[in-house]
Order: C-alpha cells, then sequence, then structure tokens
C-alpha cells in the first residue's frame, strides 16, 4: 500500500517538469482540497493551521492527515501560509527545526497544482491547497482562504469561466 | 516502504537540515554537529568539537515511532598545541518509543529530555542563538529523564493547549556519569500560544536525585517566547524549593532578545541571574554577541559574556561557534 503510494508520489513529483504553474492574481481565494467523495472537512482556519504546524495530524475518523505544501517561493504557499499560519514560510524556520529535533517533518512538498491535485485526489487523508479556478471533479472543497485581503471579496467565481484553470 | 517525504526528497534530492529517509525503509537519520573556540576566563584558548549528535527515528506502524538520539560529547579538544580526545564521551541522549492514540493523547517510554522550559526542550547547538546555556535552563533539575509520559495538543482549548505529564522511578538508561540523575520524579509541562507570534509555558517538578536521596525538591518555572520579523525576546524563570530548607534551594532566569542587523545577521544579547544551592548572593551574567544565520540549518555564533558575582565559576569570556543541523 506504502509503496503503490510512494510510486504515486513519484510520478506526481515529476510533473513539476512540465513547469510551475503560472499564478493568478492576489484575489483569487484559495481552495483546501480533499479527495473527491471524502468526508473529511475543516472547521475554519485555526483547525486547518493546526494541520499545517502538524499539531492536528489525524482526521475524527481516525485518518492520518498528510498536509500538502507548495514551495516555499511560490506565491501562493507565501499567500497561504500568511492567510492562514500569520506568517510568510521563512518565519517558521525556527519552528520547523524545532519539530524537527523532535522527530516530526514539515508537509510534504510538491511542485505544482496539478502534482497536488492528482496526489490528493489519489490518496486517503490527504489535504492540500489550490486556487480557487483550479478545483476540478477529482477534489472537494473542504474550505475556502481569502489569502488576498479586501481584493478577495471582490473575488467572483465567474471570473473563472474567462480563462482557462492554471496547471 | 515509502513515504511522502521520501518520494519528494527523492525529487528535490538531500536538503540539509530536513534529515534523510533511508530508500525503502521507514527509518530516517538526521543529527547535527557544533564545534567551538573559547577562551574563558582563568583558561587557555581552546578549540572543541563539542557535539555530534545523530537522530535516528523508525516507524514501523502508523501510530508507532521509535526515536533514539546518541551524542559522541567533546570528541576532540586542542588546546595550546595539545590535541585530545580524553573527554570524548558517547552519550544516550533519547531513546523512547511513542504511540500515538490521538493527537490528544500520545504514549511515550524510554529515556527523554526533562520537560522543563523551552531551552532545554530544544537545546541543540544550532536551534539556539548563543553558544552558552544560560544556568537555569540546566543547573537545578536532570536534563534527562528515564520513565513514561503522557504527551499530546488540545485542539479543542483555544489555539492548541501543548501538555506533558511525566513520571519516573530512576534507573536511568546509560547514565551520563557528569549528571546527578532523577532517583525519583513527576512532573507537567503546558505551553500555549498565545498568538501567533506568542507562546508561553508553565513547568512543575517534584524530584530526587540520585547523589542527594532523601532530599525532595519542588521545581516551578515559567517561559515565553515572542518573535515575528526576526526579532526575538525570550525569558524563562525558574525557583526550586528543597525539603532541606532554603540553603538548598535555587532561583534564577534569563531574557535574552534577537534583533536582524541586515541580510543573515543578527544581533544577539542576554541577562541572566542565578542563584546556586548554598552560594550567597548569585551570579549575574551579562552577554552580547554576533551570529550569522547562513540558512535554516547552518549558523556561526560569537559571543562575549561577563559576570558579577561569580562565586560558582560560570564560565565568562569569549566564544565563536559553528553549528549545522543536518
Amino acid at each position: 500500500m506504502k509503496l503503490t503510494r510512494g510510486v504515486l508520489l513519484l510520478a506526481i513529483a515529476g510533473l513539476h517538469v512540465l513547469g510551475p504553474t503560472p499564478a493568478r492574481g492576489a484575489d483569487e481565494p484559495m481552495a483546501v482540497v480533499v479527495a473527491e467523495g471524502s468526508r473529511h472537512r475543516i472547521e475554519g482556519r485555526p483547525a486547518l493551521a493546526e494541520i499545517y504546524r502538524r499539531k492536528k495530524q489525524y482526521w475524527p475518523d481516525g485518518q492520518h492527515i498528510e498536509p500538502i505544501n507548495l514551495p516555499a517561493d511560490d506565491p501562493r504557499r507565501q499567500r497561504f501560509s500568511q492567510a492562514v499560519l500569520g506568517m510568510p514560510p521563512d518565519q517558521l524556520d525556527a519552528y520547523w527545526n524545532e519539530l524537527y529535533f523532535h522527530g516530526v517533518l514539515p508537509p510534504t512538498v510538491l511542485q505544482s497544482i496539478e502534482a497536488v491535485l492528482r496526489f490528493v485526489s489519489m490518496t486517503p487523508g490527504a489535504i492540500g491547497y489550490v486556487p480557487l479556478c483550479s478545483v476540478d471533479s477529482r477534489v472537494t472543497i473542504a474550505l475556502t482562504i481569502d489569502t488576498g485581503g479586501p481584493a478577495s471579496e471582490k473575488f467572483s467565481p465567474a471570473a473563472c469561466k474567462r480563462e482557462q484553470p492554471a496547471r | 516502504m515509502l513515504s511522502a517525504h521520501q518520494a519528494a526528497a527523492d525529487d528535490t534530492g538531500y536538503q540539509l537540515g530536513h534529515g534523510w529517509q533511508v530508500p525503502d525503509t521507514d527509518l530516517t537519520l538526521g543529527g547535527y554537529a557544533a564545534s567551538s573556540l573559547d577562551k574563558v576566563q582563568g583558561r587557555p584558548w581552546t578549540l572543541d568539537v563539542n557535539s555530534l549528535s545523530l537522530f535516528l527515528w523508525w516507524q514501523p506502524l502508523e501510530r508507532l515511532k521509535l526515536f533514539s538520539e546518541t551524542e559522541l560529547e567533546n570528541s576532540l579538544t586542542v588546546q595550546q598545541r595539545r590535541t585530545s580526545s580524553d573527554g570524548a564521551y558517547l552519550a544516550l541522549e533519547r531513546l523512547y518509543a511513542d504511540w500515538t492514540q490521538s493527537d490528544a493523547l500520545n504514549f511515550r517510554v524510554g529515556k527523554f529530555l526533562t520537560p522543563v522550559g523551552r531551552w532545554n526542550l530544544i537545546h541543540a547547538a544550532p536551534l539556539v542563538w548563543t553558544t552558552s546555556r544560560p544556568l537555569i535552563t540546566f543547573e537545578p533539575f536532570p536534563t534527562n529523564a528515564t520513565g513514561a509520559m503522557a504527551y499530546g495538543t488540545l485542539t479543542s482549548v483555544g489555539a492548541g493547549l501543548d501538555y506533558s505529564l511525566y513520571g519516573s522511578i530512576g534507573k536511568e538508561l546509560r547514565p551520563n556519569h557528569r549528571l546527578d540523575t532523577f532517583n525519583k520524579a513527576y512532573g507537567a509541562h503546558l505551553s500555549y500560544p498565545v498568538q501567533d507570534y506568542l507562546q508561553v509555558g508553565i513547568s512543575f517538578a517534584n524530584f530526587e536525585q540520585i547523589n542527594e536521596r532523601g532530599e525532595r525538591k519542588n521545581l516551578v518555572g515559567v517561559d515565553a517566547t515572542w518573535s515575528r520579523g526576526g526579532y526575538e525576546v525570550s525569558t524563562e524563570l525558574g525557583w526550586r524549593f528543597s525539603s532541606e530548607g532554603d540553603n538548598s534551594a535555587e532561583k534564577g532566569g534569563f531574557i535574552q532578545g534577537v534583533a536582524p542587523l541586515g541580510g543573515k545577521l543578527y544581533a544577539v544579547g542576554r541577562y541572566e541571574y542565578f542563584r546556586e544551592s548554598g552560594a550567597q548572593p548569585g551570579v549575574n551574567l551579562w552577554l552580547a554577541g554576533l551570529d550569522y544565520r547562513w540558512n535554516r540549518a547552518l549558523i556561526l555564533k560569537s559571543e562575549y559574556s561577563k559576570a558579577v558575582d561569580n562565586r560558582i565559576d560560570a564560565q565568562e569570556g569569549f566564544q565563536l561557534s559553528v553549528a549545522v543541523l543536518f
């Protein structure tokens, strides 16, 4: 089972050779996604922060949570980190060093939105975040996060239809 | 078997400070190393390889993790053209098994770091800003305990309350001959993120040590760390009371500030006070330092410390060190 998942991850990780996903405007909300059909939901930003700080590692049904991050220099990771964890990724270095000292590793990093969608859709317990317009039928939205400040409130889902979802 | 971290690591290559997962296993290796050049008062210049530490953790089941840390201390000392490894010692810092029942309830059995304050739990050289360690973070209590612990994060309490409750009946695993270990002990530590940038904690321990059987000690402590935008202020205060009376009591604390100077350079300042049992008055220690944090895993530190009323031979002088997490 684990071997299959590992092979899947290796294949998915290779998707970044397709190139980084172009960033949309900072006003596009982020969708926190789980696999289609999953009953896992997030009760607000504090709960999501606990998952992305690895303080909460199990879903209520006992399934292990596998959080997925984008690379630290990806603008969408920067916005997500600021909105959910209250600080940019580099300011969490000391925090992750402390957890590493106790044998806890930070969330796995995948290189593209498509890689996140594919991994989340095929891995029980996985959770990731993607721009709202990138959500497709493989995943279910567990929570929507405004990451662009006041501009996000003006974002309309209709804007997604004007151009193809970014990959 | 592979994990998500191994797959990602295979894709991006090994990264310093992230450990290395042994291919096709559930084993992860990591560690750190530190070396210092010291000119402490009353002694000649000394170059010391202070620590070579190896972490190894194995997760054979999703809810079971075995963790160990072994450390080769003072493996090499160079002093006045004399090279020696006489002070070398292979210490067992940690060796335990963790069973996760839920986020709120984990069980640990084995040898672990005593959960008192914050520094003792993150004492690895690459994780702290100074080469020297405040006295209150190790003098009043044994820094390791062998026993059992329940710990977890109570996510239902605000932003998540971290707790640990532990007990020991002595029988230290590979006791360090330089330390007076626990004979019996129990205690608790609570830590809470008041906001994204501020963490506060309280500690309590009741214990008896091997070399002072019959003397019961109570330790209470508070700790706080605020950090934002590269700035950091941290403090720990502790009081230890003894069944033998006030003469055996100890107390102390420190406050430390860190400020970014631009780029990767940081200024560090610290004041600490410590009154050892039987010593009167307590020692006051001032420290000023300059650190260069190359990246998350590598740090160069320089510091100068000066003591007032130093009747306990607390280390003071100049120290330069390098530490790397791997």
